[in-house]
């Protein structure tokens, strides 16, 4: 279910404080305004529906439970919840990955396509449009690099060994192409 | 640039290893540049899911919404403000806020230390990947802490990181329903110190400030008061910081006192208190 009037990002704050006092009916507009972030990076990671909506569902009730922790001053309720629904994801790639691979010991792990049902089409937004010219406008190597490590779980070394570059490298891409697209995006990724 | 410091913008794309991020936490405690490098760029990494934003499915909402109905939320520790004391004089006072931002360090440290802690017990539970999560965002908030206070704190910071047991154990101290803070004055210094204690968790901690180093053979001994002297822990002064665990007489104790002692420590005190607060009656 979607909110007819999307909820602006500045307006997130107020309603994580008042779900931090128990407010279900702020949670659920928090819900509303954030979950396809959240969903859309966690399966976009998992590449299972199942499984992605299982860490979704984890997220929200953790973040739920851990409402009073969230402090606007480190940043905004979005950064906070993707963070977690990113991390979430990750690991669960990753101990997938140890799992499959101690049974098949040359497991490639396949992630070149989203699963391409139509219901699950990526929602476009302005932002996401802003961000992906963003991207788009990286150097090749720092792009591919960020979007192994982001999109796809892999570790820097993994990224390393599959663009068969050095490790560091690997960093300075990474960092290169976090700090240009800081300067691209200024303030208003947040 | 040391190999764990160039791991922050990995470390925010989620390019790390288990072992390296937990490296890289404890990295964050120490280095504020890095602390806000991370804060920066997480702003950045989350836009990147724009990207990729998916409608979830309509029965998620629902389920997510009926867990939370059951789900009772986490009541944070707020670390007590330590009490106004009419012999504290008001040029006193920013003693008494070291030793409040000490406190809430302590706090900040022990949680940060509790997330690595779970980290390392299971890297595919799930509980401890929040734990790791929390650890975040407490890490930021000890960043900011640390480079607003005073060197005290950082070298307190490092005092908790040191050892794990202790700072897990501070941890469940510092988050007890029942925590308590006294807060008082070394004689003739600079010091603050203050004693905090939970029963619901039996334990109680003396934590001092600024201690003058003594001189070769001496040592500090903590002492539980009701009637005669109990001896109550002894330590040093070799980072001017200590926090030390108090015998289990504190929770009967009319008082916390602090004696100087030849090394090893006395049965009784041999000199006057350096510092000396009354508990409130249990």
């Amino acid at each position: 279910m979607s909110v007819s009037a999307p909820i602006s990002v500045h307006e997130l704050a107020p309603l994580m404080a008042a779900a931090s006092h128990g407010d279900e009916q702020a949670y659920a507009q928090l819900y509303d305004a954030t979950s396809r972030n959240v969903f859309g990076i966690v399966l976009h990671v998992l590449r299972d529906h199942s499984q992605a909506e299982e860490v979704t569902q984890e997220v929200y009730v953790e973040a739920w439970r851990l409402a009073k922790r969230f402090d606007s001053t480190q940043g905004s309720v979005s950064a906070w919840l993707n963070t977690m629904a990113h991390r979430r994801a990750v690991d669960r790639v990753r101990s997938a990955e140890r799992r499959t691979q101690r049974e098949h010991r040359h497991f490639e792990f396949q992630s070149d396509n989203v699963a391409a049902d139509p219901a699950e089409l990526v929602v476009a937004t302005d932002e996401g449009r802003r961000v992906r010219r963003a991207l788009a406008q990286l150097p090749e190597g720092q792009r591919t690099a960020v979007e192994l490590a982001y999109f796809q779980g892999k570790t820097q070394r993994e990224v390393a060994e599959h663009l068969q570059v050095p490790l560091g490298t690997v960093k300075t891409r990474i960092r290169d192409a976090m700090q240009r697209l800081r300067k691209q995006l200024g303030e208003a990724a947040s | 640039m040391t190999e764990t410091h160039s791991n922050a913008y990995a470390s925010v794309v989620g390019a790390l290893t288990a072992s390296e991020a937990q490296d890289f936490e404890r990295h964050l405690i120490e280095c504020s540049a890095c602390a806000e490098e991370v804060m920066d760029a997480r702003a950045i990494a989350s836009a990147l899911s724009t990207t990729v934003a998916v409608n979830p499915p309509a029965r998620l909402r629902g389920s997510v919404l009926a867990s939370i109905a059951h789900t009772p939320q986490e009541q944070i520790a707020t670390v007590t403000a330590l009490p106004r004391s009419e012999t504290v004089a008001a040029d006193r006072s920013s003693r008494r806020n070291r030793a409040t931002s000490l406190l809430a360090a302590a706090a900040v440290v022990a949680a940060v230390g509790f997330g690595g802690w779970a980290v390392q017990l299971g890297q595919d539970a799930s509980d401890s990947q929040q734990a790791a999560d929390v650890a975040l965002s407490q890490r930021a908030k000890l960043a900011s802490l640390l480079t607003a206070a005073d060197v005290q704190t950082a070298k307190l910071a490092s005092l908790l990181t040191a050892a794990d047991v202790q700072t897990a154990k501070l941890a469940s101290l510092l988050t007890a329903a029942d925590v308590q803070t006294v807060s008082g004055r070394f004689i003739s210094s600079d010091d603050s110190g203050a004693v905090v204690m939970s029963e619901e968790r039996q334990m109680a901690v003396l934590v001092a400030t600024g201690l003058p180093k003594l001189p070769e053979g001496k040592v500090y001994e903590a002492w539980t008061v009701k009637g005669d002297p109990a001896p109550a822990g002894i330590f040093t002064s070799d980072d001017s910081d200590a926090v030390v665990e108090l015998s289990d007489a504190a929770f009967d104790a009319d008082s916390i006192a602090v004696t100087i002692e030849p090394a090893g420590g006395s049965p009784k005190p041999t000199g006057d208190a350096v510092f000396d607060v009354s508990l409130p009656p249990a």
